[in-house]
């Protein structure tokens, strides 16, 4: 009992935090980001593991995790509100190489970032070439360059 | 949206969104300010020294704790003069609800009976205070209380909240 009662409150108070940090927190991936990610996996297996080192306990703890996830995606297909509350909306970061400025600020998100998913996705050099530029639900940025004419 | 981009955003939503998330920072860093102070256990709002009324005894005690983590219950004594013992007994119901790890000094004893457990100290005679650490590790959950005392003297009643 123990195992599946960690496995979920482990599982309800991650994804809580991460949707209340917002979801830029941790999908930047820099070096220091995938550290934090190490140290707080780190720190969570602590409360799911919780002294029991047994083999059931593992297996019972990974099979919860993957079950709260299974439901949850079956319940945001059928429940829309659900879907944007576990997954979040995407938001138009750029439109036609105008950068939506008070957007970028709420989502923490500077010009020199999108410039360089800019760089790395399209090989465009500056954001006149962005026709739009969107933060998707995962919290990587994607863009769509301009038509050449 | 624009009409040319099939993005799926939803902007009422975004902003409620961004109205709760603005609460969920504001709560975050009021839980960690609560956590420095102690409100989840290891902090001075979690200790709590509790004293019978004649002074005799006194005890230390953590009334916010955590589920298996290291704790302590710490007495101060004034043993009856000339005595060359000091008796102290622990209530059961607590008792059962923590994990003993040691005991500082060394029991002489320790007696089992119906409702409590009793331990023996030796004592030098005439000692004007005795420490009595119990280091202990909670192994229940929620609220319970405690009592401990001297036997045939000044008892304590203490509360206890573990958290999981």
């Amino acid at each position: 009992m123990g195992s599946v009662v960690r496995g979920l409150a482990v599982y309800g108070f991650l994804l809580l935090l991460f949707r209340v940090t917002g979801k830029r927190s941790l999908a930047e991936i820099t070096t220091f980001d995938a550290v934090l990610l190490l140290i707080i996996s780190e720190a969570a297996q602590q409360a799911l593991i919780d002294g029991d080192n047994s083999m059931t306990n593992s297996f019972l703890v990974i099979a919860t995790l993957l079950a709260a996830d299974v439901v949850l995606s079956v319940l945001s297909l059928r429940y829309r509100r659900m879907g944007r509350l576990i997954n979040d909306v995407p938001l138009v970061l750029v439109e036609h190489g105008r950068p939506l400025q008070d957007r970028m600020r709420k989502v923490r998100v500077e010009e020199s970032d999108v410039l360089e998913r800019a760089r790395e996705l399209q090989g465009l050099r500056s954001l006149e070439e962005v026709d739009y530029a969107i933060l998707e639900r995962s919290g990587t940025i994607t863009i769509i360059p301009r038509a050449q004419p | 949206m624009p009409a040319d981009l099939d993005v799926g955003e939803d902007l009422p939503y975004q902003e409620r969104a961004w109205r709760v998330q603005r609460i969920g920072w504001l709560l975050l860093i009021l839980t960690l300010v609560a956590a420095m102070l102690g409100a989840f256990g290891d902090g001075p709002l979690a200790r709590a020294t509790v004293a019978s009324d004649d002074g005799s005894l006194s005890a230390r005690v953590q009334r916010l704790d955590r589920h298996g983590s290291p704790s302590s219950i710490g007495l101060r004594i004034r043993p009856e003069p000339g005595a060359d013992t000091v008796e102290v007994w622990i209530d059961r119901g607590f008792v059962e609800k923590q994990v003993f790890e040691t005991i500082h000094p060394e029991p002489a004893t320790v007696t089992a009976s119906r409702d409590r457990l009793t331990y023996e100290f030796k004592v030098e005679p005439d000692t004007p205070e005795v420490r009595i650490s119990f280091e202990t590790v909670p192994d229940g959950l929620g609220m319970s209380t405690g009592e401990l005392g001297v036997v045939d003297g000044a008892s304590v009643r203490f509360r206890q909240f573990v958290f999981p």
